[in-house]
């Protein structure tokens, strides 16, 4: 039959029923009419010709019955009738339908938001052309304790030359560039090849990128981004061609990038230069300076080129054994490797809104299994005048697919309005967070979680409220006794039994994220942060060539701040603890030099200006402080921590004692330990201490830039300006950036377990008020049952402490066994939060019972009401409530 | 959702009513009793069968309907095969002739 046939008649049915069904009607009626005629001529009576010609007929309505099921497009028609039935017996129970729609909605809810992180942070693809076959390459050292390090140039052209399987690679550099505009500013800048923009598909918004003449030694184009050009050039078309100082040195704009999104990538630059290589880089084997990023060739896999990278790696090791040896090269998804550790911890929020929304799901099954057992008449009514199971199946679906929709629709409003304040909750470290928006992924995301939840919701009330039973529902009285529908309630205990055993997952998971960050934030750091002040000082070989001039500036700023009021104590150092920063170098020590089969340790390193462990409150345990005298020329002297004094000199006090490092110096160099620090917390604050060396600020031979550190008595922050003039007195052209108090920074490490612990906090909340709900439900439902029973026993003389504590003791039941069951399943799945604990193991007993016991609280308040309702039952009111 | 025991007998309906309409267009009542006359009386169709086929069939294209006054001044709705309809009867009317050819010789054979 043609298609359109079919469609016409589809369409028909659907757009014109009503002219459809009166001619169906009109159609009916007169074949009756005509029947009867027949009849009447076959000689009759009227009236009897009448009664022959409708039992000849079968009954008007249920003609018209079998014509609709038969028409194209009927079965739409039985569904919408049962969606306005659904809609009709739901505006009939509103708190039936509000509390239903919202359990839902605060489940769908709670998934659609965290889907829109994931979704945004770590479906979408980078804003970059097959962003998928991007790569970013990096090295790694046996000698050095960093994943990413960068690479040679003489590696890199190897590199480019012997691999098959990367179509392209391109080379970029940090470089920040200084640009005087008011105040000296210090800029993001990004030295690239030529190729970089190319391989990324990141074109200009005007002008172009670099080309051949750019890339020539002596060229001096600049490219500007969208940012720099909008704020600091007013987005003035003309700035292509003109000229702007940068470092002192004059440079033309050849082109302006395209506006894209924070990535934590170099495409964040404010600026971009060539990157121009001297004969000495392009030649340095041993100068890891450069970072790559290269492009897969199609249909070839990162693991595939990882293996060629292995195979080129050890080449160039055996190579050029004294720069290679120990070195490797790695291939990572550009993608992953920008988002860094963000899929661990979206992983076990995504699993909390889960078990959120399985607990939801239980709660409203259980709601309807109620409602089912005071609708099993009308249903089995319904059974009895011929409608079929599966007609009775649909008409449930149907009500749950409402509740559900209207909940998803519910949440899908919710997660829009709150899309703002999740971005302020979030761990701000996670990359794209800005990009996090409700697009039309996640509006699929909610209506396939609505569909799931339907179905979850809908699938036990359709198979058990359906269940027929004539002899049940006509012969029954309303209530009577606890034999209503054992297999219904055993499923809406087991229903209670999961959803507290999934509400004490959420709960062990947010408590132990709770005691890790408890355990962080009493962290002793091994120094005091409060009323710490940081601003940085770079100081570039434009403006300072030697190292000297650059000693002599800090020293006059050091002097000039000890000197502001308000400043109790200041100091410097090359980096400090919490900074992003970490040094380090290695060092042999006198008998390790000794042994044939040594080889060189590995330490932090710093150099700090004198009274740098005062300023920070870091104790000296044993000998003294770097002092005015240790100058270059003075011999060499050093301080370490604890751990490295205790590991490698046996005691703390390893004052007077010998090694030799090459710590920016480039050529070991002995010196004498003169003092001996307290361990101090750098950068990550759950590693171990390691050991740690400082060397004197004032005996480096070479300096790109300082952290100021200062002390004051009070606020700190109010001293910035004063402290910004006095450096600006003693030289104009020197930026201060990174200004920040260490109280700052610590928030900002304490953000990502902070954001963490609110959210599995908040899911685990949501999971114990619906389990409490589950709870209350289904232990009043079963008061409700047993009223009679009460009663009975009542009269027959128990007190009410016993029927208290019948109920109770039956609540408890549940409850026990669904902790026992969270407790298992919590024991394998907490595993996965190892990574993110903090001084808390995942199996820690005190958090499991902790959670056992909140909830085991929670279950007894929730079994106390109706408990307390069955106590209070009036034997002569139960027994006659029939 | 509606299932029909005896498929056959369904489509055998189709085809007697397809069949009846060849002589010319008639109302409901017309068919049944066509139907029944051309049958010898072996087929009588009720109401309750005869409008979901009829309906069913005039979906398929295989008959038209239109409102017209019935031999006593009555209005009916009247039936009547379509080109389409026509063709449908040949094939319907080859394929019964196999199917009872075929019936015939496996109930003879012993």
């Amino acid at each position: 039959m043609p298609w359109f046939v079919k469609a016409r008649s589809f369409f028909r049915n659907l757009l014109f029923w009503q002219r459809v069904e009166a001619d169906l009607d009109a159609e009916v009626r007169s074949h009756l009419e005509m029947l009867t005629e027949e009849h009447v001529l076959a000689g009759m009576a009227a009236a009897e010709a009448q009664r022959a010609a409708r039992i000849e007929l079968g009954g008007i309505d249920q003609v018209k019955e079998q014509v609709r099921s038969e028409r194209t497009g009927g079965w739409l028609q039985s569904v919408i009738a049962d969606f306005r039935f659904a809609l009709r017996q739901l505006r009939k129970s509103p708190g039936f339908t509000a509390v239903t729609v919202l359990t839902l909605a605060l489940g769908i809810g709670a998934n659609t938001a965290i889907f829109s992180v994931v979704n945004s942070v770590l479906l979408r693809s980078l804003p970059f052309s097959h962003a998928s076959e991007l790569l970013d390459i990096s090295a790694r050292s046996t000698y050095f304790d960093f994943t990413s390090l960068g690479l040679s140039l003489p590696d890199i052209a190897d590199l480019r030359n012997s691999s098959k399987l990367l179509a392209a690679l391109a080379v970029y550099q940090d470089s920040p560039k200084e640009l005087a505009v008011d105040t000296p500013q210090r800029l993001e800048a990004t030295a690239v090849s030529k190729d970089f923009f190319e391989l990324l598909g990141f074109g200009p918004i005007c002008g172009r990128t670099f080309g051949s003449e750019d890339m020539q030694p002596g060229s001096r184009s600049v490219i500007l981004s969208y940012s720099l050009w909008r704020d600091t050039f007013g987005a003035d078309a003309a700035v292509l061609g003109r000229t702007i100082m940068l470092d002192a040195s004059p440079h033309t704009v050849i082109g302006v990038m395209a506006a894209e999104p924070a990535l934590g990538f170099a495409t964040d630059s404010k600026l971009f230069t060539p990157l121009i290589p001297t004969e000495a880089q392009l030649a340095d084997r041993g100068n890891h300076a450069y970072s790559v990023i290269a492009r897969l060739r199609p249909h070839i896999t990162a693991a595939r080129v990882q293996s060629e990278l292995d195979t080129i790696s050890a080449r160039l090791a055996s190579a050029y054994p004294d720069v290679d040896q120990g070195w490797s090269i790695h291939a990572t998804p550009l993608k992953q490797y920008l988002l860094g550790d963000a899929r661990t911890p979206l992983a076990i929020l995504l699993c909390a809104v889960g078990f959120v929304l399985l607990i939801a799901c239980a709660n409203v099954s259980n709601l309807f299994l109620v409602r089912g057992w005071a609708r099993r008449r009308e249903f089995t009514i319904r059974a009895a005048l011929g409608a079929s199971r599966s007609v009775l199946i649909r008409q449930v679906a149907v009500e749950s697919l409402v509740v559900a929709a209207a909940g998803g629709a519910c949440a899908f409003a919710f997660a829009v309005w709150t899309v703002q304040t999740l971005r302020s909750i979030l761990p701000p470290e996670i990359s794209r967070l800005q990009e996090i928006r409700i697009d039309i992924s996640v509006a699929w995301f909610t209506v396939g979680t609505s569909l799931l939840a339907a179905l979850l919701s809908g699938l036990a009330p359709a198979l058990l409220n359906t269940r027929g039973d004539l002899s049940l529902a006509v012969g029954e009285t309303s209530s009577s006794g606890p034999v209503g529908g054992s297999g219904h309630n055993f499923l809406r205990q087991l229903l209670v039994v999961g959803e507290v055993a999934l509400a004490c997952i959420l709960l062990i998971g947010a408590t132990l994220a709770l005691r890790s960050f408890g355990q962080l934030l009493r962290l002793d750091l091994g120094f005091q942060p409060e009323h710490l002040l940081t601003l940085r000082l770079d100081f570039p070989k434009f403006r300072f060539a030697s190292p000297e001039p650059a000693i002599i500036f800090v020293h006059q700023v050091l002097e000039s701040t000890r000197a502001t009021p308000g400043v109790t104590a200041a100091s410097a150092g090359l980096v400090f603890p919490m900074s992003d920063e970490v040094a380090e170098t290695t060092f042999e020590t006198e008998a390790m030099v000794a042994d044939p089969k040594h080889a060189q340790q590995s330490a932090l390193a710093n150099r700090v200006a004198p009274d740098f462990f005062r300023t920070l409150g870091i104790p000296v345990l044993a000998g003294r402080d770097f002092s005015e005298a240790d100058i270059k020329g003075n011999s060499p002297v050093f301080i370490v921590n604890a751990t490295l004094a205790k590991k490698y000199f046996g005691s703390t006090d390893a004052v007077g004692r010998r090694f030799s490092t090459d710590f920016s110096s480039g050529h070991p160099v002995w010196g004498q330990i003169v003092g001996v620090a307290g361990n101090v917390r750098e950068t990550n604050p759950q590693d171990d201490f390691k050991p740690q060396i400082y060397a004197p600020f004032y005996q480096t031979p070479r300096i790109f830039g300082v952290y100021l550190m200062v002390r004051s008595a009070a606020d700190p922050a109010v001293l910035v300006p004063a402290l910004r003039e006095r450096i600006w007195s003693i030289d104009k052209n020197q930026p201060v950036t990174a200004v920040a108090t260490l109280d700052q920074r610590i928030a900002e490490v304490h953000a990502s377990p902070r954001s963490q612990t609110l959210l599995l906090g908040i899911f685990a909340a949501l999971g114990l008020l619906l389990a409490l709900i589950g709870v209350y439900g289904v232990m009043s439902y079963l008061v409700g049952l047993q009223t009679r029973e009460i009663g009975i026993r009542m009269a027959l003389g128990a007190d009410r402490g016993r029927i208290l504590d019948l109920f109770i003791v039956h609540g408890l039941k549940l409850t026990l066994s669904g902790i026992l069951i969270g407790i298992v399943i919590g024991l394998a799945l907490t595993r996965f939060m190892g990574s993110l604990l903090f001084g808390v193991s995942a199996s820690d007993p005190l958090t499991y019972a902790t959670a056992a016991v909140l909830l085991l609280v929670v279950a007894v308040a929730a079994c106390l009401i109706p408990a307390r309702r069955a106590a209070r039952v009036d034997p002569i009111v139960a027994l006659r409530c029939e | 959702m509606h299932s029909e025991p005896t498929t056959l007998l369904q489509g055998t309906l189709d085809m007697l009513i397809l069949k009846s309409l060849v002589a010319g267009e008639m109302h409901g009542l017309g068919i049944s009793r066509r139907i029944q006359q051309i049958t010898g009386g072996t087929f009588v169709v009720k109401p309750g069968s005869l409008f979901p086929a009829l309906h069913r069939i005039e979906e398929q294209g295989w008959i038209s309907s239109f409102w017209g006054d019935s031999e006593n001044n009555r209005r009916a709705k009247y039936y009547r095969l379509t080109k389409p309809g026509r063709r449908q009867l040949e094939v319907e009317t080859r394929r019964w002739g196999r199917i009872s050819w075929a019936i015939a010789q496996a109930l003879q054979t012993s």
